[in-house]
């Protein structure tokens, strides 16, 4: 257990086991949490049916949410659990995603009053950038936001969000932070190849580049380059080295991740907009390295003075994937950035979320995303 | 950056932007899609729109010079709404910017503020609201063209919810006239019932009434007779029972053939006969009225009319009834009947003319109308209905003919009818 000034408690559990998960909630209870944060790794295998009558007797308000991997300090896991327990109560809004469009609004009593949030979301939900869109209609550009997408990496969306209701699917959760927030946003990706024309597209399915099948025009593109077949491997595989960029003017390009195919059509994890110009992405494990280090010298070089407690981590899974055995370069550069025991906690998600320095809220892919809390 | 790359990345920005505008027929929805796209390709805090005394129901187009309001039609965040006014003088800045670009800096306490001005001409204006600093002139000046296909968005979209909102104005009028026509019909439709109720319940009471009427004249003819033959000395008392019978037989076959007239089922029966032989029939029936009021009668004939093809029964009535109205207002006076077969062939002409009481022009408009005489003292010094001229109007159009009034106070009435000598059912009035 780790005494903190905003964490009363936090328990770590490496067997991924729903009991222990429960024991531990417990425990941050009798501690005296007024809240839990609850990040836990998909490979558990938690399902409603394991966890739902126990996350419904809990009287503190959940929020949280199952992620590919998890990060605890300078580590990450792909098995096991962290509960922290808040010194403070939160308040949490829940969105149904099913139907969210431009045209919807979701009510929330709280938000006009909110300085920073935390927004967790099913990262395989096709409603992510509407939903952030009405968000930001609601808080305006002087409110830090930032987030991730929850979700299993074999892309089979099931329920990850922990709550009071049990594990939700489909839904976002929008949660009152009652700290300052200072927000890094870097992910070190090239150009490569493009632009093109985005043709045809709907929500986070492109159908056309160039009036071209968007995945033979993909296909042409990567294959020389990767010295890779789409035929005989797996798309994924090769993708991940291989993401869209869209640009933003006066900012880093917004990563778009292609995850699978459909028919001669690419699915990516966010929204890609019709008749925006894309590039093919290319890293390097030096630029996404330095990448994840700039990010988080960004949080603390930020003017405000006050006291650093803890720093939120949403780095996208992708990484790990692209990175490999050198991921945890990444991890310890974001540490050195950060004033010296900080302690960090976060997950290795699909799609993150951040508000932009120059306006606006974006839904990233392949990104870091760095909240550092201060009091 | 080189210097292609940057020319692209202007190209692909105009490209979507461009595009983003009229997805949409409906204003603010369309706006809202190209303020999005504003937001995700540009470093904005809030984008806001401005229109001149518009609102959500009919922008209306104004002279510059009109422009003393600026409402706040759309920003994106909607949470931003009153930044823009932080500005001091923005309203005049609105003013002046009414096409191209116009960029303002606000230093604020802690903070400055970067505001882009696009004039949409007589639209209004949109505001990029830029956090930390302005965008780079090139973008800025590669949105120029771009707002002007906004403008053109904006208005194609105003007259778009302009001629909605005259359809839906439109429709609903065609509705609210459709369903006057549905009552007015429904209306028609009781009357014409409630009428064919009245003039059903007229015949049956005419009938129902001339029965027990009929034995009453028969008897009081019988009791005449015998009161004569025994000088009984009621002989008076029987002829005014008889009398008072008669004129309400007349009264009750009036109304019978008003009602018959009015439900449309009064029959035409043609035959051939010669119109002296009526002729000698009526003046005879008149005759004990024009004694009555010591009249004259004097026939005029001019031509010979001969042989008709017509009612006989009805023709009958027409000229009795004007006769006897002619006796009725006329006091020791000349009545004129005269008899004329007109310059067309199978046509002739009956005028009947008094130098009785006449009637003024009022009286004179009215009096075709059924239960219409004179005025009100008229039937109570001269007895009467007020039913035949409307039953003999009516006989003579029936049978294709037309029948014209004139007259004059103090000086008297004259009728004139012109009708087909072959009776033709189902014809028109004469032209």
């Amino acid at each position: 257990m780790n005494q903190h000034n905003i964490i009363k408690s936090s328990y770590f559990d490496a067997s991924g086991e729903a009991h222990a998960l429960l024991d531990n909630i417990e425990k941050a209870q009798a501690d005296g949490a007024k809240a839990l944060l609850i990040l836990a790794c998909d490979d558990n295998g938690f399902t409603p049916e394991l966890l739902d009558s126990g996350l419904k007797n809990i009287s503190i308000p959940i929020c949280g949410g199952i992620f590919p991997q998890l990060i605890e300090n300078k580590q990450h896991h792909e098995r096991g659990s962290l509960v922290c327990g808040l010194k403070q109560a939160i308040d949490i809004c829940h969105v149904p995603l099913a139907d969210f469009d431009l045209n919807s609004h979701f009510e929330c009593d709280w938000l006009p009053q909110a300085q920073s949030i935390v927004v967790l979301v099913d990262g395989l939900s096709a409603r992510i950038d509407p939903l952030i869109e009405s968000l930001y209609n609601q808080v305006g550009p002087d409110v830090s936001v930032c987030g991730s997408g929850a979700g299993s990496l074999s892309f089979q969306q099931k329920p990850c969000l922990f709550s009071n209701q049990g594990l939700l699917m489909e839904t976002a959760q929008i949660i009152n932070f009652s700290y300052t927030l200072e927000i890094g946003v870097r992910h070190g990706w090239q150009q490569l190849a493009g632009p093109f024309l985005v043709t045809h597209a709907e929500d986070h399915v492109i159908h056309s580049l160039n009036y071209q099948p968007a995945y033979q025009v993909y296909r042409e593109t990567v294959e020389p380059i990767a010295g890779q077949n789409f035929a005989d491997t797996d798309f994924f595989n090769i993708a991940k080295r291989f993401p869209f960029g869209m640009d933003k003017v006066g900012e880093e390009l917004l990563v778009r991740d292609p995850i699978r195919v459909d028919g001669e059509s690419l699915v990516c994890v966010g929204r890609v907009a019709e008749n925006a110009m894309i590039h093919i992405l290319q890293g390097e494990q030096e630029q996404l390295v330095a990448a994840a280090g700039e990010a988080a010298q960004k949080v603390t070089s930020a003017k405000d003075n006050g006291t650093q407690s803890a720093a939120l981590v949403f780095d996208c899974i992708s990484r790990v994937l692209f990175l490999e055995e050198h991921f945890h370069q990444e991890l310890e550069q974001i540490q050195q950035a950060l004033p010296e025991q900080t302690p960090i906690l976060g997950a290795l998600t699909l799609g993150e979320i951040a508000s932009s320095e120059k306006g606006g809220i974006q839904f990233l892919n392949k990104t870091t995303v760095i909240g550092l809390i201060k009091q | 950056m080189d210097q292609t790359t940057r020319t692209l990345q202007l190209i692909s920005l105009q490209h979507e932007l461009a595009m983003a505008i009229g997805l949409d027929l409906a204003l603010k929805p369309m706006l809202r899609q190209f303020l999005t796209v504003c937001m995700r390709r540009l470093p904005l805090r809030a984008v806001h729109v401005y229109f001149y005394h518009g609102d959500n129901n009919r922008m209306q187009f104004q002279n510059l010079s009109e422009k003393d309001l600026i409402p706040h039609y759309l920003t994106f965040p909607e949470v931003m709404k009153s930044s823009p006014h932080l500005v001091p003088d923005l309203a005049e800045y609105l003013n002046h910017v009414t096409q191209g670009l116009k960029t303002i800096q606000v230093d604020e306490k802690n903070s400055s503020r970067y505001y882009h001005l696009f004039g949409l001409e007589d639209l209004g204006n949109i505001i990029f609201e830029c956090n930390t600093g302005f965008l780079e002139q090139s973008i800025s000046y590669s949105l120029v063209p771009v707002m002007k296909r906004l403008q053109a968005g904006c208005r194609a979209c105003i007259e778009h919810e302009y001629l909605q909102q005259e359809m839906h104005e439109r429709k609903q009028m065609t509705a609210a006239l459709k369903q006057a026509k549905n009552a007015a019909l429904k209306a028609q439709k009781e009357a014409e019932m409630a009428n064919h109720s009245k003039t059903r319940f007229l015949a049956n009471m005419s009938h129902e009434l001339r029965t027990p009427l009929n034995a009453i004249i028969g008897y009081s003819e019988l009791l005449q007779e015998e009161s004569e033959d025994i000088d009984a000395g009621f002989t008076g008392d029987c002829k005014k029972i008889n009398a008072a019978g008669e004129y309400l037989l007349g009264l009750i076959n009036d109304i019978l053939d008003i009602s018959k007239i009015e439900a449309g089922k009064m029959d035409f029966y043609p035959e051939y006969f010669e119109f002296d032989h009526l002729l000698n029939d009526v003046v005879n029936v008149i005759q004990p009225l024009l004694e009555k009021n010591a009249n004259q009668l004097q026939i005029d004939m001019q031509g010979r009319i001969g042989q008709l093809y017509t009612d006989k029964t009805k023709l009958r009535q027409i000229l009795f009834n004007l006769l006897s109205n002619a006796s009725k207002f006329t006091q020791q006076g000349l009545i004129q009947l005269k008899v004329q077969a007109l310059d067309k062939p199978e046509w002739f002409c009956l005028q009947v003319e008094d130098n009785g009481i006449g009637m003024d022009a009022e009286q004179l408009d009215k009096i075709f109308e059924a239960f219409t005489q004179a005025d009100s003292s008229t039937t109570r010094n001269y007895g009467g209905t007020g039913l035949g001229l409307a039953i003999t109007q009516q006989f003579v159009r029936m049978m294709g003919g037309d029948i014209q009034a004139q007259s004059e106070i103090g000086v008297g009435s004259c009728f004139s009818i012109e009708l087909p000598s072959q009776l033709c059912l189902g014809s028109q009035t004469r032209q």
